[in-house]
């Protein structure tokens, strides 16, 4: 049985918008601010889930607000945008609890706008993951880019990386994925998304691969090689700004953009004669990642390494997307999961470190392994499953991709690829946790572990805080091969 | 009952009417207070009265000649929206209050301030007119009265320039008017009426011979001229830039509707779209459009001072509405557009008058601090700027939907890419802006006499409550 309703969307977009609201609203109320936050992501999240068991059995929604002439903004429930809704509910609400705890650490009081923006950029990242059609979809990104200028620039907007990073975003967006819509809809006839792909198969190659150009480049967010340095550039952001740009909304909004466009807008039949003359995206991708990986070996900054690290894995997401069979795109989405809660973890445990030490350089961070050892080894649990190491899950998505990888023509090439670049992620994260476990020459000092401080047992109740977010974090990565199965059985209903 | 039955009988007449009444009498009462209320109360009474407005398309003839003899003024979807939007323009101007006492009366002679005010109402109703009017000469007269308004508000300031830039915005202005006349005295030739529907009726039959065409192309000429587009719009930057921003705040945001109704009046009603094509005058149009927002995107990209990146802004909103003319059909859309692009540029020349009741020149950089110190102020200027950008989720953003739509309609790739580029070079110039407002300390931000933003905030609204105006 098929029900249409729009009323399951509509309380999902209200809801979120709402909770991102709340810190706004509540502002001079500041005692109760964080309970009903954390209240109303909580439904929030549970909204997700019923939408996601109302899909399983058969229940089908979409909602047009409305319709100028040619421009929708229609927004549908489908298997794609349930998987990114429940990362993006699940995370925020970790990261929030984070993020309170965080900046009550860092001494920063004033964090209700902070919070609230925080808020926004998931309700833009919603507006993605719900949207129907090209228009709401570009939207929703636009709205994320300019969400997450406020959060980066939060300690001023005089960085000069803020340029960087908004120019990189806006410049491409506006400069290629608006005309893509356009051509699209001009050679098309629509921008519905459309199982199967609305282009037609008789397109000609080059118009193809131009269209596939600006898809790939107009979504900047992904940060393929020529335009990945905004990402590195938005470190100038505090650590759980950093956590969700990388993890959660940002760079994972951009994949996703990436994923729903291939599927629904040129569909794998095409895509596979597309490439079938030139497949410049792959090498791209492959590419990106080696160099990404390389970068991340020569930084020394925690935030740096980290950056780099997420562009050379969003690279290993992209080259299971642009195989462009079903089996890959669902082992890019189980990396793209797999990647989000190993990378929130890591930045929220460096997080954890700098605010206890206000030490984000390598060197300064010597013997602090010790000093904070339940973070530390969340981080080690977190590196194992982004490098690939068995029990984890990172290992599995990993396999699975290179598997698909075999159907490729030069599939021993990019297998060697991928194996190359997860030996430089373990270069580059096996060198922080060497650093956190090598001696250090003089008496680390922690400014926030004084035991004379009147502020001690709200330090303690932070730090706890904070690692119980973080260990949430790390329990939902680990339980994430259970989720697995679930997931596998939404995405080949669709796929 | 009865009232409202004449008010609305007598409506087309009435909202120019009283404007032109007024003039006279505000020099009359001679005083600064009487004159200021009676501005305020002819906007009032105006947007009172737009209600009551007959049903459209309602056609009313002066002193009961019967049309193609007498004069016809005509309203219909086309104007009624330009009418009311002008009024409010009016009303927030007169809100504009301490601008105007600091920047505008200080610099006259005390006693006069009263023509300051007859000089505005005059100019008012020479651009309600141009609106309302259904006959070609009866234009030309309200083009000839609102431009010798218009040089006259734009010569009052200090600066030295303002005078030698208001003639040379005569000499442009005349030339421009002469060009309308001409035409107007050939098609009157050929077809032996006024009436604009009465010359789209014979037009259309013998459009072929010399002299009509040569009259069109006149008429298009001379209306282009008076908006100002690429190679005729350098008199524009100057005059603006030597005024007063303040009266800019009225002149900017009125001229470009009076010249662009003007010009989808005389495309839609009077030649007819199909004549207009072939003649070739919407490639020309296009390609005049084009050079304009190529142009001045480049001139944007090192400008730091911020009335000429307002300027340069306003002069590619100019080029994008020629596109947008010359490629679509859908009136509504256009009236969105010129509607939504006239109140922008009230907004962004109001902000520049607030910052220069203080300091001089305003670079971007005296914009430091702007957001500690003015948080409404702020908002309201960050939503502008993101609309101006054409970022979603704003006016801005549609229109410039609906714009690439109606080139890639035609199939005009090229002008499609020249859009797509400067839109790109927006969201960049735009930036320094909004950047240079987030940036630096309270202390570093310019004092700003008139602390309240009702005007501004009603703007923001209203532009923004244009986004629905395409679905009514």
């Amino acid at each position: 049985m098929v029900v249409v309703a729009s009323t399951i969307i509509k309380t999902l977009l209200i809801t979120g918008l709402l909770a991102s609201l709340a810190p706004f609203l509540l502002a001079s109320h500041r005692r109760v601010m964080p309970k009903i936050l954390i209240l109303s992501i909580l439904a929030y999240v549970v909204e997700t889930i019923t939408a996601t068991y109302f899909y399983i059995y058969g229940g089908r929604a979409s909602w047009l607000i409305v319709s100028f002439d040619f421009i929708n903004i229609e927004f549908a429930l489908e298997p794609l945008s349930l998987i990114f809704l429940n990362l993006l509910s699940g995370l925020w609400l970790l990261s929030v609890i984070y993020s309170i705890y965080y900046m009550r650490a860092i001494r920063d009081l004033h964090y209700e706008k902070f919070i609230s923006f925080l808020g926004i950029s998931i309700f833009a990242a919603s507006i993605i993951a719900l949207s129907r059609n090209l228009f709401t979809m570009f939207i929703g990104y636009e709205l994320l880019t300019l969400c997450t200028l406020p959060l980066i620039g939060y300690y001023g907007l005089h960085h000069p990386q803020i340029n960087t990073y908004f120019r990189t975003l806006t410049f491409t967006a506006t400069g290629l994925f608006l005309p893509l819509i356009f051509l699209v809809q001009y050679f098309a006839g629509t921008v519905q998304f459309t199982l199967g792909g609305v282009i037609p198969l008789n397109t000609p190659p080059l118009l193809g691969h131009l269209l596939l150009f600006m898809t790939i480049f107009g979504i900047a967010k992904t940060a393929l090689y020529p335009l990945y340095r905004w990402l590195p550039a938005a470190m100038i952001a505090p650590y759980p700004v950093s956590a969700l740009l990388h993890a959660v909304a940002v760079v994972k909004a951009g994949l996703f953009c990436i994923f729903k466009i291939i599927i629904y807008i040129f569909g794998f039949d095409y895509l596979q004669s597309l490439v079938s003359y030139f497949d410049w995206p792959i090498y791209l991708a492959c590419f990106t990642m080696l160099f990404a990986g390389y970068k991340a070996v020569t930084h020394d900054s925690i935030k740096n390494i980290l950056a780099y690290s997420t562009i050379s894995q969003l690279s290993l997401v992209l080259i299971s997307a642009f195989l462009f069979i079903e089996s890959s795109m669902i082992a890019a989405i189980t990396q793209m999961i797999a990647h989000s809660l190993a990378k929130i973890v890591l930045f929220f445990a460096a997080g954890r470190f700098y605010a206890a030490t206000k030490f984000s350089h390598l060197s300064q961070m010597k013997g602090l392994g010790i000093k904070l050892i339940t973070p530390t080894i969340f981080f080690i649990f977190a590196s194992l499953s982004l490098i690939g190491i068995p029990p984890f899950i990172g290992y599995y998505s990993k396999s699975i991709i290179i598997e698909s990888v075999r159907y490729h023509e030069y599939g021993a090439l990019i297998k060697g690829v991928i194996y190359l670049a997860s030996a430089l992620s373990a270069i580059y994260l096996f060198k922080i946790i060497y650093y956190l476990f090598s001696e250090s020459e003089e008496e680390l000092y922690i400014p926030s572990i004084d035991e004379n401080s009147i502020f001690n047992k709200f330090h303690k109740a932070n730090n706890y805080g904070m690692d119980i977010a973080i260990a949430l974090c790390c329990i939902l990565m680990m339980t994430f091969p259970i989720i697995n199965n679930f997931l596998h059985s939404l995405l080949w209903s669709v796929l | 009952m009865q009232v409202t039955e004449w008010i609305a009988k007598h409506w087309p007449i009435l909202v120019v009417l009283i404007p032109l009444i007024s003039a006279p009498l505000i020099i009359l009462l001679k005083s600064k207070k009487n004159a200021l209320i009676i501005t305020r109360t002819i906007a009032i009474i105006n947007l009172v009265i737009a209600p009551l407005a007959p049903v459209k398309p309602y056609s009313y003839s002066i002193g009961d000649w019967i049309p193609p003899i007498g004069i016809e003024y005509v309203l219909d979807e086309m104007n009624y929206l330009f009418i009311i939007l002008m009024n409010i323009i009016l009303l927030l101007f007169c809100t504009n209050l301490k601008p105007i006492e600091n920047k505008v009366l200080n610099f006259i002679e005390e006693g006069y301030e009263n023509i300051f005010f007859a000089v505005l109402v005059l100019a008012h109703a020479g651009f309600t007119g141009i609106l309302i009017t259904g006959d070609i000469f009866n234009a030309y007269v309200f083009i000839e009265i609102s431009s010798l308004a218009s040089y006259a508000l734009i010569s009052m300031n200090k600066n030295k320039y303002a005078s030698v830039s208001a003639l040379e915005y005569l000499i442009i202005g005349t030339i421009a008017a002469t060009f309308i006349l001409i035409g107007i005295g050939m098609i009157f030739s050929i077809t032996g009426t006024l009436n604009m529907k009465h010359i789209a009726t014979l037009l259309s039959e013998n459009y072929s011979s010399k002299i009509s065409k040569i009259g069109i192309l006149l008429i298009i000429a001379g209306i282009l001229i008076k908006v100002a587009i690429f190679p005729l719009n350098f008199w524009m930057i100057r005059a603006y830039n030597a005024a007063n921003s303040t009266i800019l705040t009225y002149i900017a945001a009125i001229s470009p509707i009076s010249g662009f109704y003007l010009l989808i009046r005389i495309i839609h009603s009077v030649i007819g779209w199909d004549i207009f094509n072939s003649l070739g005058l919407n490639t020309a149009l296009s390609i005049m459009g084009c050079a304009t927002i190529i142009t001045f995107s480049s001139l944007t990209i090192k400008s730091y001072r911020l009335k000429n990146l307002i300027l340069f802004s306003s002069a590619i909103q100019i080029g994008y509405l020629c596109i947008m003319i010359a490629n679509s059909q859908n009136i509504s859309q256009i009236i969105q557009y010129i509607c939504a692009d006239s109140l922008m540029k009230f907004i962004l020349f109001y902000f520049l008058a607030q910052l220069e009741s203080e300091i001089e020149i305003v670079d971007v950089q005296d914009l430091y601090g702007i957001a500690k110190k003015y948080p409404t102020l702020s908002i309201t200027m960050t939503l502008n700027i993101i609309s101006n950008m054409g970022l979603p989720i704003t006016v801005g953003f549609f229109n410039k939907m609906n714009l690439l739509n109606s080139t890639i309609q035609n199939k005009q790739f090229w002008y499609f890419a020249a859009i797509i580029i400067a839109s790109v070079v927006a969201i960049e110039f735009n930036f320094r802006i909004l950047r240079n407002m987030y940036l630096g300390e309270k202390q570093d931000a310019p004092t700003i006499i008139n602390q309240s933003y009702i005007s501004l905030v009603c703007a923001t609204s209203v532009s923004f409550l244009l986004i629905f105006c395409g679905k009514i």
